[in-house]
């Protein structure tokens, strides 16, 4: 039996957080890095591909997550698979740029009622956007990949996020797993008693989606209360400070920080 | 709907992110005082609820899929500014663990669907249930969450139309399509928002004691007596 595609969505999303938690534990090089120079880098490097269009400069710029990533002991078909989907469909739908820009042409096909035409100028414009959010998505993914969870809520509460704030995301992402399992338990149950042959979308199917969020919300409004009674019975104080841990710049970290900001800075001037 | 990082320019960066803060802050400000010791569990764990819901798809046309998005019922259930906020809290962790939105683009994500696609369903249906008197409420449910499901859309489409050269097409190109694709979604979010409404009046009525738009509802009020 085909599974649905919602507990395959749920599956891998449970996979991608073990995946991510177990690569920021390595000992790589971005997992020694402060997390705060990290995602000054990261924001960096995604702003300074904004502004370059000259080709062969952003093929260039690809090649630094790629040794990241191998520095970082993040296997690089993990990598490559994770940052693939987006850059798709950038291409997707950039694929009309290919024929609708003016320019020379470097590929022309006649199908009868009309002839498409490939011009160099809206093969470099398709191929600067494809690569340009490649690159983007695998900067951020990198960061991700080599900081993990914890890290990153001190990092949330070091740029002074409300401490409120940071323990709700801290709640969300704990209660993620539970939620994920809760609503995988629902269709399961669903699917073993259901028979469907076509799975299509029907006024009837989105009633029904919409009854078991229902189910589900109440459920989990009335453990939240649970929730909260046994978190207080362990102490828990919605002030707790995550800053405290947050670890100090060292020389290694103002090192990478200052050489990527001079690198970057004279990419864009050149 | 979630804008990756490359699509937008840094000028519609900047400015989205602008609006964003401005919201945040008072977002923040007005749930300061109900975001207590008690309240934060039970926000943090429905957030973590509706996060999972998000990653429910439900087939469209030609193998495509469609998923929740899940603004109008934070927006109606907790209220436009704690739901900005569980919102915010979603685009981020989407961001982050699943590369669903980027990081420069997380002003311009919010913007759409923490703010536009959580205000516009939670205000409209306090007007419409107002001008009703309460009268076809799900009906006016169903609208608000439609409407503000487009809107977030027509709102990404126009930070993508203003993003050229960075972004491939213009206003002209990016609006429609996005508004297209999302009446689609919006039928979706109207219909599983409209019946998660209804069921919790009749289940748990008391659980709308936050909303703005349904507090004022006899069936509310009773509950909470």
């Amino acid at each position: 039996m085909n599974s649905p595609t919602s507990l395959k969505d749920l599956l891998s999303s449970v996979e991608t957080i073990v995946y991510i938690e177990d690569l920021s534990g390595k000992k790589g090089f971005l997992q020694s890095i402060n997390p705060l120079v990290k995602l000054a880098v990261t924001v960096l490097m995604i702003v300074v591909s904004l502004f370059v269009y000259w080709l062969p400069y952003l093929l260039l710029l690809c090649a630094i997550p790629v040794v990241l990533a191998i520095a970082s002991k993040i296997p690089l078909k993990g990598f490559m698979a994770r940052t693939f989907f987006m850059p798709l469909f950038a291409v997707v739908i950039s694929v009309p740029i290919l024929f609708i820009t003016q320019g020379n042409p470097v590929f022309s096909a006649d199908l009868g009622l009309l002839t498409l035409t490939i011009t160099l100028e809206g093969l470099t414009r398709f191929l600067t956007f494809s690569i340009r959010v490649w690159f983007c998505v695998a900067s951020l993914t990198l960061f991700t990949l080599s900081t993990g969870f914890d890290a990153i809520m001190q990092l949330l509460a070091e740029i002074r996020v409300p401490s409120v704030i940071v323990q709700m995301f801290s709640l969300t992402y704990r209660y993620l797993f539970v939620s994920i399992h809760e609503l995988q338990k629902v269709l399961i149950a669903k699917e073993a008693r259901t028979y469907v042959n076509k799975r299509t979308l029907s006024i009837a199917s989105l009633k029904h989606s919409g009854a078991l969020l229902a189910t589900l919300f109440i459920r989990t409004y009335e453990r939240s209360e649970r929730v909260y009674l046994a978190m207080k019975s362990r102490g828990f104080n919605i002030n707790n400070n995550y800053r405290s841990s947050f670890p100090t710049l060292r020389s290694r970290d103002i090192l990478f920080g200052v050489s990527a900001t001079v690198a970057f800075g004279l990419l864009v001037l050149l | 709907m979630h804008i990756p990082d490359g699509f937008l320019s840094p000028t519609v960066s900047i400015v989205t992110f602008i609006v964003t803060i401005v919201f945040w802050a008072i977002s923040f400000m007005k749930t300061k005082n109900s975001l207590d010791e008690r309240q934060v569990p039970i926000m943090g764990v429905l957030t973590a609820l509706f996060f999972a819901a998000q990653m429910m798809n439900y087939p469209i046309v030609g193998g495509t899929t469609g998923h929740l998005l899940g603004g109008a019922s934070l927006g109606i259930i907790l209220g436009p500014y704690a739901g900005c906020i569980s919102m915010t809290i979603i685009l981020v962790l989407q961001s982050l663990l699943f590369g669903d939105g980027g990081i420069t683009a997380l002003g311009a994500n919010v913007l759409n669907m923490g703010i536009i696609g959580v205000f516009i369903p939670a205000f409209l249906l306090l007007a419409l249930n107002k001008i009703s008197k309460g009268k076809d409420l799900l009906a006016w449910v169903f609208i608000s969450a439609f409407a503000g499901d487009v809107a977030a859309a027509v709102s990404a489409g126009a930070q993508l139309g203003f993003s050229v050269p960075t972004f491939q097409y213009g206003l002209s190109v990016a609006v429609p399509a996005m508004a297209i694709n999302h009446s689609v979604i919006g039928v979706i979010e109207g219909v599983v928002t409209m019946v998660l409404v209804g069921a919790l009046l009749k289940l748990r009525p008391d659980v709308m004691s936050k909303s703005p738009s349904l507090k004022d509802l006899p069936i509310v009020q009773e509950s909470n007596t």
